[in-house]
C-alpha cells in the first residue's frame, strides 16, 4: 500500500488510505473471529470423528450386540457395555430421584420464603456446591459418605426395605458402603446447583402479576407455586432436569471413587457396579490390546451420544423459555 | 372451614419441606467443606510446597504437581481465552441470527456441560497416540479445550449487554469494526470478560478425567512439556486410593490447596462483576 | 407500495433553492424488512444551515437522518433505495466507503455515548482514524474541539479522568466535541438534548447557533420550540412523507398544509 511520495500527502489521500486498510484488518479480525467459532463446531465433529475411529475395531468385532453384552473380560477379550451402561443409568436415575424434590425445595424456598437478607447469600452457597470439583466430592464420598452409608443407613435399609418382597430385591446383599447407591447420592449432591439454578430462574419468569392474582383469589404460596408457577414453567423445569441429568451421566471422578468398579449387575442398589465414565478411568491406562482399549473407546462413543442427545434436549427445551 | 385449614397445613408442610431441602443442601456443602478443612489442613506445611511427591509410604510434598497444573491450566487458558473470546464476538457482532451462527452458539453450549473425560480421549487419539507418549502439551490442550466453551459462553453473554448505542457511537466516527472492539467494546465489557476467564481457570483447575490419559503423571520433577508431567488432581486420585497413610494426607492436602484456590478465584469473579455493574 | 395520497414536495423551498446544497435525498425509499417506512422522500440540506426535522413519533424523521450517514447498514433488514447525494456523489452506492462518509458525515445521539476511555482519548481516538497528527497538534486539536462544544473549562484539568465520570450534559458536550473533532462536513443531531436537563439543553442550543457556521447541520427534535429557535429551515414529517419543507419561520407561522398548520398548533402529538 504505497503512495507515491512525490506528492504531497493531502488530507483527504491519507483519509483514503487509512480507510483502505482498515477493510483488509476488518477482513483479518472476521475472518480470525469466524474461525474461533468455526473451531468450535470442527471441535465438536472431531471428538465425534475420533470415538468412531477409535470404537471401530471393537464395534466391528462385537456388532450391535455390545449394547447388551454383559460380559467384561480383558482376558478373554470379550468386552461388552450392558454393565457400564447400567451402571451410568441407574446412578443418573438415582441422583434425579433424590436431586430433583431437593433442587425444587430449594428453588421454591429461596424464591418464596426466604427472607431477603439470607437470599444472596445463600444462593452463592449453593452455587458453590458447583464449583468444588468432582474429585473433592470423591475424595469426601470415599472416605466419609461410604463407611457411614455402610455402617448406618445401610444395614438399616437392608433390615426394613430389604425384606418387603419385590422392592426387597433393591436393597438386598451386604452392605459394602460403595456402589450403586452411594454414587447416587454423591451425585444427587452434584447437580443440586444446577437443576436449583435453572428451577430459580425460570420460577421468575413467571410473571408478577400472574401470581399477584393468585395470590389475591386467597390461594396460599405453595398453592401458587404448584397450581401456577410450576405449569407456567414447566418448559424449563424440564429443561433444568435434562441439564442435570447430563451432567450426572457424565461425571467422573466423584463416581469412580465409590461405585466399587465391578462389571457385574445385581439386582441390589447397594451392590458395587460401574459407570461408563468410571470404566474409562480406571482401566484406560492400564488397557492392554487393541480390543480392550477400543471398547473402552466405545464405550465413550455411547456415553457421548446419550450426553449429547439428553444435552441437546435440555437446551432445545430452555431455549423455548425466556430465561434472561 | 376444614378444607381451609387443611390447605393451611398442606402449605405449612410444604414450605416446611422446601426449608428442610436448603438445609440439607447448605448441610452437605459444609459438610464436605469441613472435611476437607479437618483431613487436609494437617497436611498443609511449607514442605509441601518445597519437595515432589514421594515414592509410597513416605513422606513428601506436591511441588512438581502444582507446578504442573499451574504451567498446564497457564498454557490452556493463554491459548483458550483469545480463541474464547473470538468466537464469542463472531457470534454476537457478525452473526446476528444467521444458521451457523445459531449452530455454533448450539454446540457451544452443549460442550459446556459434556462429560470432561470425553473430551480426555479425544485428545488421546489426536496428540498421545500419533506422538507415541503423553506429555503435558496434550493435558494443557485438553484443558484449554474445556476452558474454550466457558469463555466462549461469557464472552457472548457479556457482549450482549453493552448497549447498541455505543456500537453505532463507534460506527458515527467512521470507526473500522475492529478498533470499535478492541479499544471500546470489549473494554467496556471488560470486567465481565474477566470474569469468564477465571471462572474458566476455576473449572480446569479441578479437572482430572482429561488429564489421565494427556499428562499422566510423574513421579519426580520435570519442566519438560513434551513428558508426562505430574499434577495435583491425578497425584490426589492416585494417592488417595492408595493403601499407605502418608500419600493419603497428602491427597487431602492437595484436595484442599485445589478447593481453596478455586475458592478464591470464584470470589475475586464476583467481586469483579460487581465492580462491573455497580458503575 | 408508494403512497400516491400525500403529495410529495417536489422541489425545495424557493429559499433553500437559492442556497447550496451540500446534501440532496433524491426519491428515497426505505424498507424495515417488507414494510416501507420512508414513501418516496425528496429534499436538500442547505451548506452551513440548519435543518431541522419535526413530525410525531413514528413519522420517519430519525429513519431518514440514519440514512444520511447510513447508519442502518449496521443491520441486515434494512435497507434503502433512491438517492442521496453528498455534494453530487451518491452515497448510497454499494462502492461507498462507510468509514470514510462517515468521518464526513458525523452523529450524536440521544443519549450520550462516551466511549470508556479518558476524556482526552474519547476525543483524541477520533482524530487519529482518518489523519496523522504528531503529538502537539494532537493536544491542540483536542483542546480546540473541547473548547467549540463549551466544555473545555469543566474539563481541562480532568483530562485524564474517565470519560464516564461526567454529569449527562457534559457527557453530551464531550460527544459533540468528540463529533467535532474530525472535522466532519455535516453533522447529524438525532434528539440531542432530549435525555438533558434545561441548562444544557440551552447550552447546546447555543452550540449549535455556532457550529452552523462551519459545518452542514441536519437536526432531528420533538421539541417544536427547539427547532423554531435553532434552525434556518423545517422538514415536517408524518407517516413516512415528507408532508412540507420550508423557511422555519413560513413553517412555524404560516404553514402551507393543514397537518403541518395541526401539528404545530398541537393537535396530534
Amino acid at each position: 500500500m504505497t503512495v507515491s511520495i512525490d506528492m504531497p500527502a493531502t488530507a483527504d489521500l491519507v483519509a483514503e488510505q487509512k480507510a483502505r486498510r482498515s477493510i483488509v484488518e476488518d477482513r483479518i479480525f472476521f475472518g480470525l473471529s469466524l474461525g474461533s467459532a468455526v473451531f468450535v463446531v470442527v471441535m465438536l465433529l472431531g471428538v465425534m470423528v475420533s470415538l468412531i475411529i477409535g470404537a471401530w475395531p471393537a464395534l466391528s468385532k462385537f456388532g450391535v450386540a455390545f449394547v447388551w453384552t454383559e460380559r467384561w473380560s480383558p482376558v478373554r477379550e470379550i468386552f461388552g457395555a450392558l454393565t457400564p451402561i447400567y451402571g451410568t443409568i441407574v446412578t443418573s436415575l438415582i441422583a434425579m430421584v433424590i436431586g430433583i424434590p431437593v433442587s425444587f425445595g430449594i428453588a421454591i424456598f429461596l424464591t418464596e420464603i426466604c427472607p431477603p437478607i439470607l437470599r444472596r447469600p445463600i444462593g452463592i452457597a449453593i452455587e458453590l456446591l458447583a464449583g468444588i470439583p468432582s474429585i473433592i466430592y470423591g475424595l469426601w464420598g470415599f472416605f466419609f459418605l461410604a463407611p457411614f452409608l455402610q455402617t448406618t443407613v445401610q444395614p438399616f435399609l437392608i433390615n426394613t426395605l430389604g425384606n418387603i418382597p419385590v422392592i426387597g430385591l433393591l436393597f438386598g446383599g451386604p452392605a459394602y458402603g460403595i456402589g450403586l447407591f452411594t454414587a447416587g447420592i454423591v451425585l444427587a449432591i452434584m447437580v443440586l446447583p444446577f437443576i436449583t439454578s435453572i428451577t430459580r430462574d425460570v420460577f421468575q419468569t413467571a410473571p408478577p402479576l400472574l401470581r399477584e392474582s393468585a395470590y389475591g383469589i386467597g390461594m396460599t404460596t405453595w398453592e401458587v407455586v404448584r397450581h401456577i408457577v410450576i405449569p407456567y414453567s414447566r418448559v424449563g423445569l424440564i429443561g433444568g432436569i435434562m441439564l442435570g441429568l447430563g451432567r450426572a451421566l457424565g461425571e467422573t471422578m466423584a463416581v469412580t471413587f465409590v461405585i466399587g468398579n465391578s462389571h457385574n449387575i445385581s439386582a441390589s442398589l447397594l451392590a458395587p457396579a460401574t459407570t461408563i465414565s468410571a470404566s474409562i478411568a480406571n482401566e484406560f491406562t492400564e488397557a492392554t490390546g487393541d480390543i480392550y482399549t477400543s471398547s473402552l473407546i466405545a464405550l465413550g462413543l455411547i456415553l457421548f451420544v446419550i450426553t449429547f442427545a439428553v444435552l441437546a434436549f435440555a437446551k432445545w427445551l430452555l431455549m423455548r423459555t425466556n430465561i434472561k | 372451614m376444614a378444607s381451609y385449614a387443611r390447605r393451611q397445613v398442606g402449605n405449612r408442610i410444604a414450605l416446611g419441606l422446601s426449608m428442610v431441602a436448603t438445609i440439607v443442601g447448605l448441610f452437605f456443602l459444609a459438610a464436605i467443606l469441613f472435611t476437607l478443612l479437618y483431613k487436609g489442613f494437617s497436611a498443609i506445611s511449607p514442605r509441601i510446597f518445597a519437595e515432589n511427591t514421594p515414592p509410597p509410604g513416605s513422606d513428601g510434598g506436591l511441588l512438581n504437581a502444582i507446578f504442573g497444573s499451574l504451567a498446564m491450566t497457564i498454557i490452556a487458558i493463554v491459548v483458550a481465552t483469545p480463541v474464547g473470546i473470538l468466537a464469542g464476538t463472531y457470534l454476537v457482532e457478525y452473526s446476528r441470527g444467521s444458521r451457523l451462527g445459531e449452530i455454533a452458539k448450539f454446540i457451544n453450549d452443549i460442550l459446556l456441560s459434556a462429560p470432561s473425560i470425553i473430551i480426555g480421549l479425544f485428545v488421546y487419539t489426536i496428540l498421545v497416540v500419533p506422538v507415541g507418549h503423553f506429555s503435558a502439551w496434550a493435558g494443557a490442550v485438553a484443558l484449554g479445550l474445556i476452558a474454550l466453551p466457558v469463555i466462549n459462553r461469557t464472552t457472548q453473554d457479556m457482549l450482549g449487554l453493552v448497549p447498541n448505542a455505543l456500537r453505532e457511537a463507534t460506527a458515527a466516527l467512521g470507526m473500522p469494526k475492529w478498533k470499535a472492539m478492541t479499544f471500546v467494546i470489549y473494554r467496556a465489557a471488560r470486567s465481565g470478560i474477566l470474569t469468564g476467564v477465571l471462572l474458566a481457570i476455576a473449572r480446569v483447575t479441578g479437572e482430572t478425567a482429561p488429564l489421565l490419559f494427556t499428562a499422566l503423571n510423574n513421579q519426580f520433577w520435570s519442566t519438560d512439556l513434551g513428558a508426562p508431567m505430574a499434577n495435583l488432581p491425578v497425584v490426589i486420585f492416585q494417592f488417595a486410593l492408595s493403601p499407605y497413610a502418608d500419600w493419603q494426607r497428602l491427597a487431602w492436602g492437595g484436595a484442599l490447596i485445589i478447593t481453596v484456590a478455586i475458592l478464591a478465584l470464584n470470589i475475586v469473579a464476583r467481586m469483579l462483576s460487581n465492580i462491573g455493574t455497580s458503575k | 407500495m408508494n403512497d400516491v395520497s400525500v403529495n410529495p414536495v417536489a422541489a425545495p423551498a424557493p429559499a433553500a433553492a437559492r442556497e447550496r446544497s451540500k446534501m440532496e435525498v433524491k426519491d428515497l425509499r426505505f424498507y424495515y424488512g417488507d414494510s416501507l417506512a420512508l414513501k418516496t422522500v425528496s429534499l436538500k440540506l442547505a451548506e452551513r444551515k440548519v435543518t431541522a426535522f419535526i413530525g410525531p413519533s413514528g413519522c420517519g424523521k430519525s429513519t431518514l437522518l440514519r440514512v444520511l450517514n447510513r447508519m442502518y447498514d449496521l443491520y441486515p433488514h434494512q435497507r434503502a433505495e433512491g438517492e442521496v447525494l453528498l455534494d453530487g456523489k451518491n452515497i448510497l452506492s454499494p462502492a461507498q466507503d462507510l468509514n470514510l462518509l462517515r468521518s464526513k458525515v458525523g452523529m450524536v445521539f440521544q443519549k450520550p455515548t462516551p466511549f470508556p476511555m479518558t476524556i482526552f482519548d474519547n476525543i483524541a481516538f477520533g482524530i487519529q482514524l482518518f489523519e496523522r497528527v504528531s503529538k502537539g497538534e494532537l493536544s491542540d486539536r483536542v483542546e480546540a474541539a473541547l473548547t467549540r462544544a463549551a466544555l473545555w473549562g469543566e474539563v481541562k484539568d480532568k483530562l485524564g479522568a474517565n470519560g464516564l465520570s461526567l454529569s449527562g450534559g457534559q457527557q453530551q458536550r464531550l460527544c459533540i466535541a468528540r463529533t467535532i473533532a474530525v472535522r466532519p462536513e455535516v453533522v447529524l443531531l438525532d434528539e440531542p438534548c432530549s435525555a438533558l436537563d434545561p441548562i444544557s439543553t440551552s447550552k447546546i442550543e447555543e452550540l449549535i447557533d455556532e457550529l452552523k457556521a462551519e459545518y452542514t447541520i441536519a437536526i432531528v427534535t420533538h421539541n417544536m420550540q427547539q427547532a423554531a429557535r435553532v434552525s434556518d429551515y423545517t422538514a415536517f414529517m408524518y407517516l413516512g412523507s415528507l408532508i412540507e419543507f420550508d423557511d422555519t419561520d413560513k413553517i412555524f407561522t404560516a404553514p402551507t398544509d393543514r397537518r403541518t398548520q395541526d401539528y404545530i398548533t398541537g393537535r396530534f402529538g
